[in-house]
């Protein structure tokens, strides 16, 4: 008698579960909420000097910008099927589409590198002037979050190697959830520095 | 809903690359600015749903990341308006 | 769990004592330290080197008195850290890599807030005789040291964080989202970095996320910890039947 009723039960608890860890969110949260304050940060400096702003946006490159965007987007969707192979107990396929995800998003990478070392040589740095500031600061602490969410997936494509069932697919989700934070930060990251408020 | 993944995907793909054709040929003015980052949020709010699958029963990340969306909305917009615009 | 050797320890009024020293460290910190050493918040980066010089001539006997207490009291930061490794002891077993972790980064961090509290001890020790520059030099030294050795705490958080998480408890001592509040902490003081490269703005020593930000998440890092800490402590002292 027991035994259809709590089926499903079981069936549906685990579909209405958080993807991943609920500690990893927490860390997630927090650090989206330090990200909001970044933005503000930069909004009001943005109000009190709105031409120096907009001067030096002028001196950025939103294709590459772009490019990123799509990067870490792509490399997104490549987590998004890692976990779904994951629940399937596909793991090979798992792993195939974290390390593809590594790959895609190993380009963020080198567009940045690019870009710095473009911004650098034409002298412009983190004292040039507030929005400069702002600029590597932001997107340097981004990069940061970026390089430990790579070695996140190297850790994770090791472990789908030789996957250890629930624990395994509770990492794999969690190492996914951070990595859309990384990608859903640039996505105000973008626009805010390189597009919006006006070039001048 | 569940978005599919793949049409999540599309949809911040599309949208990205639009709001920049966008911006890009319309030139710098306060309603360009405010659909762009109303665009960015609508990819954010995609990434949340169709990538992290992160939905109305998981209380209370869900709550506190919508609330995220909309302080973060609210941050950016008045931003905008705080800024000197021509014409 | 090996239970034996455990349950021969029942000191726990000593323990508890040890445990409620991240709070009278952060009393001190913030008093002492904080208040009369004018560090909550700093003399910004750009601040003139006459008004650091003259805060430290006009207010020698605050400076001394702050100083010499914070420097008697940054060992309790230690103390402290040796409480929570006893909890983590009971928690993820004896002799755990990430507790030796976490007690060396909570020992570790006395050396910084001892050291720079002696420079700011020594700007206050003859202000009268020292030309302005000096004075600032002294004080911008102790800001430097205190804010760029962050790293070390960051590997008592990392240590706990990990840690805690490996607490294989029903009901585990420390909760996740404290486990993961401590390495979030250690994870962002890595902003600390940008403190050298500004003297005025949001980053510089007395700014809004290099001081106010990272500060405060720092004092709340404390409380929350002793909290747990201490529940643990009480928890222990029922399961251990004493």
């Amino acid at each position: 008698m027991y035994a259809p009723s709590t089926m499903p039960a079981e069936t549906r608890k685990k579909a209405l579960a958080l993807p991943g860890d609920e500690g990893v969110f927490f860390f997630i949260t927090a650090d989206m909420a330090m990200f909001a304050l970044f933005f503000l940060v930069f909004m009001v400096g943005q109000a009190q000097a709105p031409d120096i702003y907009r001067a030096s946006r002028a001196a950025l490159d939103p294709t590459l910008g772009l490019l990123n965007t799509l990067i870490l987007a792509t490399s997104g969707w490549l987590m998004v099927r890692a976990v779904d192979a994951a629940r399937r107990e596909r793991w090979s396929a798992a792993r195939r589409n974290v390390i593809a995800a590594a790959l895609v998003g190993l380009g963020f990478a080198v567009t940045k590198a690019f870009e710095y070392h473009a911004k650098i040589s034409h002298g412009i740095t983190l004292n040039t002037n507030e929005f400069f500031t702002y600029y590597y600061a932001f997107t340097g602490l981004h990069f940061f979050h970026f390089v430990i969410g790579v070695l996140v997936l190297a850790i994770t494509q090791a472990k789908l190697a030789a996957p250890e069932g629930e624990k395994t697919r509770i990492w794999l989700e969690s190492a996914a959830a951070y990595w859309h934070m990384v990608d859903l930060l640039w996505m105000v990251l973008f626009p805010m520095l390189y597009l919006a408020g006006g070039t001048a | 809903m569940k978005l599919s993944s793949t049409l999540a995907y599309g949809i911040i793909a599309a949208l990205s690359i639009s709001s920049f054709a966008l911006f890009e040929s319309q030139g710098h003015t306060l309603i360009l600015a405010l659909a762009v980052f109303a665009i960015a949020l609508v990819k954010i709010a995609t990434i949340l749903n169709g990538f992290m699958h992160l939905e109305w029963q998981h209380r209370p990340f869900a709550q506190v990341l919508t609330g995220w969306l909309v302080v973060v909305g609210a941050v950016l917009a008045g931003g905008m308006f705080a800024l000197p615009w021509n014409s | 769990m090996a239970s034996a050797p455990m349950t021969e320890d029942n000191s726990y009024g000593a323990w508890k004592f040890c445990a409620w020293n991240g709070m009278i460290f952060m009393a001190v910190f913030m008093y002492f330290w904080g208040w009369l050493g004018h560090n909550l918040p700093p003399f910004a980066g750009d601040a003139p080197a006459s008004e650091v010089a003259g805060y430290f001539r006009n207010h020698s006997d605050a400076v001394r008195l702050g100083m010499v207490t914070s420097m008697t009291f940054a060992v309790s930061y230690a103390v402290w850290g040796i409480a929570i490794g006893k909890v983590m002891d009971y928690a993820i077993g004896r002799g755990h890599i990430l507790t030796d972790l976490q007690v060396w980064g909570a020992g570790l961090t006395v050396v910084p807030i001892l050291v720079s509290s002696s420079f700011w001890l020594l700007g206050s020790y003859r202000p009268e005789a020292l030309d302005d520059t000096t004075l600032q030099m002294i004080y911008d030294a102790a800001w430097l040291l205190i804010d760029l050795a962050y790293a070390v705490t960051s590997v008592q958080m990392f240590g706990l964080g990990f840690g805690f998480l490996r607490d294989k408890r029903a009901e585990p001592f420390f909760p996740k989202w404290v486990c993961w509040y401590s390495i979030w902490v250690g994870f962002m003081f890595i902003a600390e970095c940008f403190m050298p490269f500004f003297k005025g703005g949001a980053f510089n020593r007395s700014g809004i996320l290099n001081f106010w930000i990272e500060f405060s998440i720092f004092f709340a890092y404390a409380p929350i910890i002793t909290w747990y800490t201490l529940k643990a402590i009480g928890r222990i002292r029922v399961e251990n039947g004493d």
